[in-house]
């Protein structure tokens, strides 16, 4: 009969294993529908001047490119050699032991062998040996270097927007190589060819104009926090009045702007206005510092330096103390580890104090930027805050370390030490799954566009399946976080792999727990749905 | 990808150093100018590389953080795996360089079904830190070939190395745990279809390399005849800088020498290199202390960004309407 | 000797083949890391795989009711109808389950009873399709619902859309 058999059909692999491709011979990438990001749009990469701006079609042959495409990309890495020791060294000094290999999400969600760390460095690498390394030169193939064609590059356009920066397989790395810099720069070096994706390059273009991703103009915004300050007095009695761009105010508030507008960041916007109210802090919104977030990370250091320039020029102008920051992941990593370098020194603001607890923030005293769940912490160990935990008795609690607070921080204890005292019920995932080692979201970085829905499900299930585990074992049904790509890109992961557990910020649970003074008997909590025990019968 | 080539590369050097001596009585350029030119080379080389590196700054203060940070006064952190001072860096580069911290992070045990599981890559780091603990002790074992006196703590390391005494002459027992090692590195290199992916030529030579060294050393050790007062005649010349090719140094020894030669040669240009590499990785030698201590970036330069002026032009209509204060009515 | 009876002994050798094909659907250089199936929560994929199909294997020696197959055959199929597999593809492993019984039934059975016992292995195909159908729905559903909570909050607040009151709707 001429009809295969139905496994003959269905493997991709002959059963009798074939012997395999090296890598270097599997090109072309071939671009499905689910696995890659749409192209940007012409306007957004021309609104912040980006090279060669037009609108990129990523399954298009012709990806317009300008004439020299490779010298640039070969300049590029020229220059950035000279730049960043890490590249420079990272380049140099593999030696292929497999260590990070399984440690990638994406590897063990995709099993697509690019996506071992290691081969996604070495995908670079090659090109580098190429042209910058007289082995390379010499040997050709042989000796681990390939010409840079146009499939290399769409193979590097590929793999490095797949890769979301969350550093677990430098935890791993006997040298410290760190996958995330080298994706960085390897955008970068993409990025001099307009070769960005849509989900990207919109926020940057729109956060250069309004100052925030999402492209909320200042009145909008107002009108948006006031929305929630009405929700606020429904639930609590409480009218709040947020200040917005209030100058002479000791401390300016920046958080994502993802908590303005989607369900369930705006519960912790909420949040943090209650407990500002509360505590009766001097703060202010800034409508142009409207994000603490930075896609421009995404993109290259420049672009990274270019967006984030308004907080301390905002910080600057209302004449504040010092900032304290919401929760987010990516905000973070760049906030402390990029944003004293980039503006510093700050000798305009002064070295944080909490004006409640009269804490210093030694660790945060030269670049005057706090954050909430270090400024609450504190709150909550001064015993400030008095709380209600029954409130939050319905929610079964793990929590969900982001990858940048985690590795490019540390900041493991506080947000835990806060759940603690705001939930009665709290279960830690397995120790692989969590803190330093934890798993990513699979939205990182840019990576939580809609058309990649498929690659996130994979890329987040390691996450996913931790949490099913606690689920099953301890009935957790929330999972809590301070990351706001994490509270977008969250909720249809549980969707999908562990139905029947929700998503929220650490400050959404201290809101909902705290007892304000001159509240009303509470009967909602922030979502607006019966508190436990409060159910109507 | 390339495993035949590497080994084929070696083949050719061994034979190459046996044509070399045993036929053409080439010892002199095997004996002298060869282990110069080698030593140059590397040290050269090496400086050369570690120097370029060097050049190249570090902009940003990025370690990658595994523990607890310091924040608040009663948090306890994680001096080690997430320093705030230089002390703990020295402290957390030495556990990575004398102890592979983060290949060890690989062998956490998990509990599967009540049995206690653990994880496979746990070999990995027993198998690297044997090897090279083992390399280690076997070149200061060596140094008693270069001096004419045996300092006592050299002496130490040999008695120590050949404890258990078996047969004669005595089994070191880092002879025997080095082939082991290599043999599992290799192996792995063979038979992990992951590893055997990401494998390059320049995977594999230098393994072939060491395992043609430790082979020809062994068998002078144990199995060959060798004049041993020959060849400490002709290292001590080499090491006292009057070189000197005394008769009766057999082809096995110029083979072990050219291919030492070639390693010292190769290393400089290889991932060998991760020696040096390994202390100037900026994920690890930093401390975390970004927002207590100002890094600066050397090749900063201003960037053009957008203006709170600009800004307020755009939307102050909006603004007015809206309440908000603005700067210019 | 019974098919079932003779198939208990057999039950791991079934177990270990269905597995080793099912993970040789999977590119070569990552077959040997999902093959090792311990790694709950480090490799969850081999380890969800490998408990799925062991159960799938029980279930069919045991002649169990169809609906108990359906959580094994979601958890394999949830997996699949992300990853990198055409429909066919993703479903298509029951088939392999079904060569590793065919495979061992063949030494001793006569082969009228193998090819009856076996044809009821191939309605597990159509459950599967169904499974895969729905998670495919569930990516779809997925994407418009991330759009509605990233705008319907506001929408409601800007009153361009509006609800009816919740108090309403509970008198039915």
């Amino acid at each position: 009969m001429g009809l295969p058999r139905p496994e003959e059909l269905i493997s991709n692999v002959n059963l009798k294993k074939m012997p395999s491709k090296p890598w270097m011979d599997t090109l072309p990438v071939e671009f499905k529908p689910g696995f890659y990001c749409y192209g940007a749009k012409g306007k957004n990469l021309e609104y912040v001047n980006f090279p060669n701006a037009r609108d990129f079609h990523v399954t298009e042959q012709d990806w317009k490119l300008p004439e020299d495409w490779k010298n640039i990309v070969i300049e590029g890495i020229k220059q950035r050699l000279e730049r960043f020791r890490t590249f420079h060294v990272f380049m140099d000094i593999c030696v292929r032991c497999g260590a990070c290999a399984d440690k990638c999400h994406f590897f063990i969600g995709t099993g697509d062998p690019k996506n071992m760390p290691v081969l996604r460095a070495e995908l670079l690498r090659s090109v580098y040996r190429k042209y910058f390394t007289t082995g390379g030169k010499l040997f050709g193939r042989n000796g681990g270097a390939r010409d840079l064609d146009i499939d290399v590059l769409k193979e590097l356009w590929y793999y490095f927007y797949q890769c979301t920066e969350c550093r677990r397989c430098s935890l791993f790395c006997p040298y410290g190589i760190d996958t995330a810099e080298i994706t960085i720069i390897g955008r970068e070096l993409l990025n001099l060819l307009g070769l960005n994706t849509d989900w990207i390059s919109g926020p940057v273009a729109n956060c250069y104009r309004t100052g925030n991703h999402l492209g909320i103009e200042p009145h909008t915004m107002k009108s948006t926090l006031e929305f929630m300050c009405n929700d606020i007095e429904d639930i609590t009695g409480i009218r709040i009045e947020p200040p917005i761009n209030k100058k002479g105010a000791e401390i300016l508030f920046v958080t994502p702007s993802g908590d303005l507008f989607a369900d369930p960041g705006i519960y912790n916007a909420m949040g943090y206005m209650m407990l500002f109210h509360e505590i009766g802090l001097d703060y202010t919104w800034s409508t142009f510092a409207s994000e603490g977030g930075n896609f421009g990370f995404f993109t290259s250091m420049e672009m990274a330096k270019r967006l984030h320039t308004k907080i301390y020029e905002e910080a600057k102008r209302l004449k504040v103390k010092w900032i304290i920051g919401g929760e987010c992941g990516h905000m973070w990593r760049v906030w402390h580890q990029y944003h004293n370098t980039w503006y510093g020194p700050i000798d305009f603001l002064e070295e944080p104090v909490s004006p409640i607890t009269g804490t210093k923030f030694e660790n945060a005293k030269s670049n005057k930027i706090v954050h909430i769940s270090e400024f609450t912490a504190d709150l909550i160990k001064h015993g400030v805050l008095k709380f209600d935990k029954s409130r939050n008795d319905n929610l079964i609690v793990t929590f969900h370390d982001s990858c940048n607070p985690s590795r490019g921080m540390g900041l493991f204890e506080e947000p835990r030490y806060i759940i603690k005292n705001v939930c009665n019920h709290f279960y830690e995932m397995p120790d692989e799954t969590i803190r330093e080692q934890t798993f990513c979201c699979g939205g990182g970085s840019g990576l939580n566009a809609g058309e990649i829905m498929e690659l996130r499900m994979r890329g987040g299930f390691p996450r996913a399946n931790a949490v099913r585990y606690v689920h099953e074992k301890f009935g957790v049904n929330l999972l809590a976080n301070i990351c706001a790509i994490d509270r977008a890109t969250l909720p249809p992961l549980m969707d999908y792999w562990v139905p029947g557990v929700r998503v929220s910020g650490v400050t959404e649970l201290v809101a909902n727990a705290m007892i304000m003074k001159g509240e009303k008997e509470r009967t909602m909590n922030l979502r607006m749905e019966p508190l436990p025990g409060k159910e109507e019968e | 990808m390339g495993i035949g080539l590497a080994f084929i590369i070696v083949l050719g050097l061994i034979l190459f150093a046996y044509i070399g001596t045993e036929l053409l009585g080439l010892n002199s350029l095997f004996a002298v100018v060869f282990p110069y030119v080698a030593l140059i080379v590397f040290i050269v080389g090496f400086i050369n590389r570690v120097v370029k590196w060097g050049k190249s700054p570090v902009p940003f203060r990025i370690p990658t953080t595994a523990g607890q940070q310091f924040s608040l006064p009663w948090i306890k952190y994680s001096k080690i795996d997430n320093p705030a001072t230089g002390w703990g860096v020295a402290l957390r580069m030495f556990f990575e360089i004398a102890l592979f911290r983060s290949l060890f992070r690989n062998t956490k045990a998990e509990i599967m079904n009540g049995k206690l599981y653990v994880g496979s890559n746990k070999w990995l780091w027993i198998g690297a830190l044997a090897f090279h603990y083992s390399f280690l002790i076997i070149l200061i074992r060596h140094l008693r070939f270069f001096m004419a006196q045996t300092p006592w703590c050299i002496s130490v390391v040999d008695s120590v190395d050949s404890f258990w005494q078996i047969g004669l002459p005595m089994v070191y027992m880092t002879d025997i745990i080095i082939a082991a090692a290599l043999l599992y590195l290799l192996g792995r290199r063979i038979f992990n279809p992951q590893v055997k992916y990401i494998s390059l030529p320049s995977d594999y030579f230098p393994l072939f390399l060491i395992i043609g060294i430790i082979a020809t050393g062994v068998m002078m050790r144990y199995f060959a005849r060798v004049d041993i007062t020959a060849i400490k005649e002709l290292t001590l010349g080499l090491a006292y800088l009057k070189p000197t090719v005394p008769e009766g140094v057999g082809s096995l020894f110029y083979i072990h020498l050219f291919l030492v030669s070639v390693l010292f040669a190769y290393f400089p240009f290889s991932k060998l290199m991760h020696m040096g590499g390994v202390f100037l990785s900026p994920t690890r030698n930093l401390a975390n202390n970004n927002r207590m201590e100002r890094h600066v970036n050397p090749w900063d330069y201003p960037v053009k960004h957008r203006h709170y002026e600009e800004y307020e032009d755009e939307f102050r209509e909006k603004m007015k309407k809206a309440g908000i204060p603005v700067e210019k009515e | 000797m019974s098919i079932r009876d003779f198939l208990s002994k057999k039950r791991k050798a079934i177990v270990n083949k269905s597995f080793e094909w099912t993970v040789s659907t999977y590119p070569e250089e990552s077959q040997s890391f999902l093959k090792d199936n311990s790694r709950q929560f480090t490799n969850p994929i081999g380890y969800n795989l490998y408990q799925s199909i062991e159960q799938i294997v029980e279930k069919i020696i045991n002649e169990e009711p169809i609906d108990n197959f359906i959580t094994p055959l979601e958890e394999i199929i949830r997996i699949r109808a992300v990853q990198d597999f055409t429909p066919s593809q993703a479903v298509g492993f029951i088939f392999l389950i079904k060569k590793a019984f065919q495979d061992e039934l063949e030494k001793e059975i006569e082969p009228l009873k193998v090819l009856d016992f076996l044809s009821r292995i191939d309605s597990l195909t159509l459950i599967a399709f169904d499974i895969f159908m729905k998670y495919r729905e569930k990516i779809y559903d997925l994407k418009s619902k991330e759009l509605i909570d990233r705008t319907w909050w506001i929408l409601k607040k800007w009153n361009i859309v509006s609800e009816i009151p919740d108090k309403t709707v509970e008198t039915k």
